[in-house]
């Protein structure tokens, strides 16, 4: 998510511990998240069912949520898209702003990026709407090592509007691999600002950083999303 | 944020300087019937969370401020402006008009906070206080583009650099017409600002043109008019209702307060995104390379036959060197041209401003008239030029019998007067000799040019357009048609057309089987639109009894056939030569679609901040039968205010 302000948006901000409306959610800090600036973990309390609980349980239903704050851009990890809508709706919505607002990232752009051989991300996953004329075909999904690198794709890629992608490292210390790598989606992207990921260690919170940061330098999130040229930028 | 289905009226009554007062009312008839000769009126709609309170008290009641803001996106007031965090604090309605947010609050603070938000944002408005409905002191803030007085300059040389009687007064109309559209957009609307300095750009190159006898007086006298009364219109309709609104009357009298200024932003941006990419593509100069392409050019026997041939792909040549500037087309909304199109303007019906997203008004029919725009140009290079002597000469080269084309171009020419000649026989009844052939061509060309074209323009627009999906086309052409009164005899040229733009998907199939096919594909259609109804003339049965004549009657059928049959060369013109799979993906690359089921995520009446990256999907998920007025509003909103500019270049 981003805003237009460079207001910093503390954590004592974001910590709500009494509902804003009657019957409300709260949100409560607990902990830094692996001991990386502005990630933090907080428990959000919903009077509604956002996860998988039985339909027998009983509010308030209660979520982890890691938050990392920067200047302008946000991102809310959850362990289901739903809480973060609901996070972002029910207390954001009513305390900040300018509002965030969901920052679009153009799958296109940055696929063009991760194609280049000095590029440090390559693409291990794209998945597409078939645009063309006739519908004797929808969606293409391609999996591979590096899909981009693939006849398929530098053949009609042309034809297609690519809505998520997957994101994996090419070079190591400025090196690419001989060997396929064995480590690798870091992240999945989608168009409409959704990230995916398994995050479970402080190294994989590293790389996901690495990778933003790789988007957001390449200004392949909506032009809107307010970008500074510091290394900091989430 | 959500937008109520029904409207109010917004009503101004301006006596005097001194005696101003203004009113919601919740019907037309009350305005009505209150009508003095100063009263002005625009149709609002309130946004729910905004106007809760039952029964609605009047806003009007004691001191409070009336705030007019725009053109703008609605949800960033709420997502960015604190005052929108109170509902019970101000009041919020929507309107048509370039100004399409309505504010009124009788809290200062809230009033300071929109009006430094605007500031800040460049957001232009204007502020009237209200004392029990009496409007008092007006404030306002426009936009100043930098280079205005360069821009007016340029202008008032172009004034002077003709004397010639028979254009002086069309020359002064267009100038004044375009001095008065770019003051407005300059002031309100940048993009619209941009435009008509381009459109002061061609009104300069038609002048150029004339001095150095490109062109003729006539012609530049025609042109000049045709483009006046658009900049008229477009001007009086987008930049009426803005400051100061006092002063600027919309001549469509229900919105004759606030104009439509949001229903033309959305309708000039569907139009230039459309240009854009096609001006892109740039399929007429593509075409006239072919010239040089003398690479496997086949006889006309195999191009008119053989299934490779439709393989080809203009696009995947490098694109031509850009020509010149581009040439805005001035769109405008006209009660009288419906939708039409000249190469420099394009209209749409005025009742597509309260029923765009319906079949019957459908705005999406604009792109069969940029379709029309684009065919004029394609023919210029492969249809035979009747007006010099060298055009029939080669038109004469290639009907000789046993011509075989030496380029590509040559090839595409053949195959169309193949078509043309094909269509005057099967009209007639009768071979045309080979010795006559010479002599008629001039007449058989004139007479095919407007039945080739729509031919010609109906494939284009269905390939590219409605995606080659024959249930959407069927459905949005005939639905269009049964709109227009009095056209019963026209049925069988209609279906004609139908049948040949959906038979460009049957190209492959083998020559027997296409007409049957096409037949019944559009039988079967036509048959469901009927048995849904909601079409306004009947024109679908006269279509469906002589589908009825055709496949009984085998006279009849055999010449309807052959009719078809000689029109299918041109829908293979379109197949081979015209028809690019890289540029429908383009027409309809979208980098904010999904996985899902695309716009229809975005619920209607209700206002978002989720981007459109294509409008031509967008608009396709909010088609109806019947929409109501505010459903139209909100998809103009959409198109106006949340369509991203995303054209790669192809």
């Amino acid at each position: 998510m981003a805003r237009a302000s460079e207001e910093e948006v503390s954590r004592d901000l974001l910590e709500t511990p009494k509902p804003l409306v009657s019957g409300g959610p709260t949100l409560k800090f607990v902990e830094s998240a692996y001991a990386i600036r502005r990630w933090d973990i907080f428990t959000l309390r919903s009077p509604i069912r956002l996860g998988e609980e039985a339909e027998t349980a009983k509010p308030p239903f209660e979520y982890e949520v890691y938050i990392v704050r920067g200047l302008s851009k946000f991102v809310v990890l959850a362990p289901r898209r739903r809480v973060a809508d609901y996070l972002i709706q029910q207390i954001f919505d009513r305390k900040i702003y300018p509002h965030f607002r969901k920052a679009p990232i153009n799958i296109h752009k940055l696929i063009q990026k991760c194609e280049l051989a000095d590029s440090e991300f390559l693409v291990t996953s794209l998945h597409g709407r078939f645009s063309g004329a006739g519908r004797a075909l929808r969606i293409m999904s391609l999996y591979g090592d590096d899909v981009t690198d693939s006849i398929i794709f530098r053949q009609h890629n042309e034809l297609f509007n690519f809505f998520s992608c997957g994101v994996g490292r090419r070079l190591y210390s400025g090196l690419p691999r001989l060997r396929p790598n064995e480590e690798g989606e870091i992240t999945r992207i989608a168009n409409d600002g959704f990230l995916t990921l398994n995050l479970v260690d402080r190294r994989r919170a590293t790389e996901f950083l690495f990778v933003l940061s790789f988007v957001l330098r390449n200004r392949c999130a909506e032009s809107w999303v307010p970008v500074d040229d510091s290394p900091d930028q989430l | 944020m959500n937008l109520e289905q029904r409207a109010s009226y917004l009503v101004l009554h301006n006596q005097s300087q001194d005696n101003r007062t203004v009113e919601i009312l919740g019907d037309l008839p009350s305005a009505l019937q209150r009508w003095q000769s100063g009263t002005r009126i625009s149709p609002i709609w309130a946004i729910r969370e905004f106007c809760r309170h039952s029964p609605e008290p009047d806003p009007f009641d004691g001191k409070s401020t009336l705030l007019f803001l725009g053109p703008i996106q609605l949800a960033r007031l709420q997502a960015e402006i604190r005052a929108f965090a109170d509902a019970a604090k101000l009041r919020l309605w929507a309107s048509m008009g370039c100004f399409n947010a309505v504010i009124s609050t009788a809290d200062r603070d809230n009033v300071d906070d929109v009006i430094q938000w605007a500031r800040t944002n460049n957001v232009p408005f204007e502020a009237w206080n209200i004392n029990d409905g009496r409007v008092g002191r007006i404030r306002h803030s426009v936009l100043k583009p930098t280079d205005y007085e360069e821009t007016t300059a340029e202008l008032a040389a172009l004034a002077s650099t003709v004397t010639e009687p028979a254009l002086r007064t069309v020359l002064q109309e267009n100038l004044t017409a375009i001095a008065t559209a770019i003051a407005r957009a300059g002031a309100v609307y940048s993009p619209a600002y941009s435009d008509f300095k381009n459109t002061a750009a061609v009104t300069k190159a038609l002048l150029d043109a004339w001095h150095s006898g490109d062109l003729s007086t006539l012609e530049v006298h025609s042109r000049l008019l045709a483009s006046n009364a658009a900049i008229s219109r477009f001007s009086s309709q987008a930049f009426s209702g803005v400051p100061p609104i006092i002063g600027t009357e919309c001549h469509f009298w229900i919105h004759s307060l606030l104009g439509t200024g949001s229903a033309n932003i959305a309708l000039s941006r569907l139009v230039g995104w459309l240009q854009k990419l096609l001006g892109e593509a740039d399929l007429p100069q593509r075409i006239a390379e072919l010239e040089s392409d003398t690479l496997g050019v086949p006889s006309l026997a195999d191009l008119a036959s053989d299934a490779q041939y439709l393989e080809r792909d203009l696009l995947t040549r490098p694109p031509p060197e850009p020509d010149g500037i581009p040439v805005p087309l001035i769109t405008y909304f006209s009660g009288r041209d419906g939708f039409s199109s000249h190469l420099q303007t394009l209209s749409a019906p005025l009742t597509a401003i309260a029923e765009c997203n319906s079949y019957r008004s459908n705005l999406l029919t604009v792109t069969h008239e940029i379709a029309h725009i684009l065919v004029q140009v394609l023919l210029t290079h492969i249809y035979p030029d009747l007006n010099q002597s060298e055009g029939l000469q080669i038109a004469e080269i290639i009907a000789k019998k046993g011509y075989r084309a030496a380029n590509w171009l040559m090839a595409a020419r053949q195959l169309l007067l193949e078509g043309i000649i094909g269509m005057e026989q099967a009209e007639s009844g009768q071979e045309i000799p080979m010795d006559d052939l010479a002599e008629e061509l001039p007449t058989i060309a004139i007479r095919q040019r407007r039945e080739a074209q729509e031919i010609i323009v109906h494939t284009l627009d269905f390939w590219y357009f409605y995606r080659g999906e024959p249930d959407f086309y069927i459905k949005s052409i005939w639905h269009s048609w049964c709109a227009i009164p009095g056209i019963e005899d026209r049925v069988p040229e209609y279906l004609m057309r139908t049948l040949c733009a959906v038979s460009v998907n049957l190209l492959r199939e083998s020559a027997e089987n296409r007409f049957p096919a096409a037949l019944r594909g559009v039988r079967d259609t036509l048959k469901s639109l009927k048995a849904e109804g909601g079409v306004l003339s009947d024109y679908i049965s006269i279509a469906l009894e002589h589908i009825d004549r055709i496949e009984r009657d085998s006279d009849s059928g055999k010449d309807f056939e052959r009719q078809y049959s000689a029109r299918l060369l041109l829908v293979r013109l379109v197949g081979i030569f015209l028809a690019s799979d890289r540029l429908a993906a383009k027409l309809f690359s979208d980098r904010h679609v999904g996985k899902g089921s695309g716009y229809e995520s975005k619920q209607t009446l209700e206002y978002d901040q989720q981007p459109i990256g294509n409008p031509l999907s967008f608009f396709r998920a909010h088609l109806k039968n019947d929409p109501g007025e505010s459903e139209s509003l909100w998809v103009l909103h959409c198109l106006a205010f949340d369509m991203v500019a995303d054209n790669d270049s192809v």
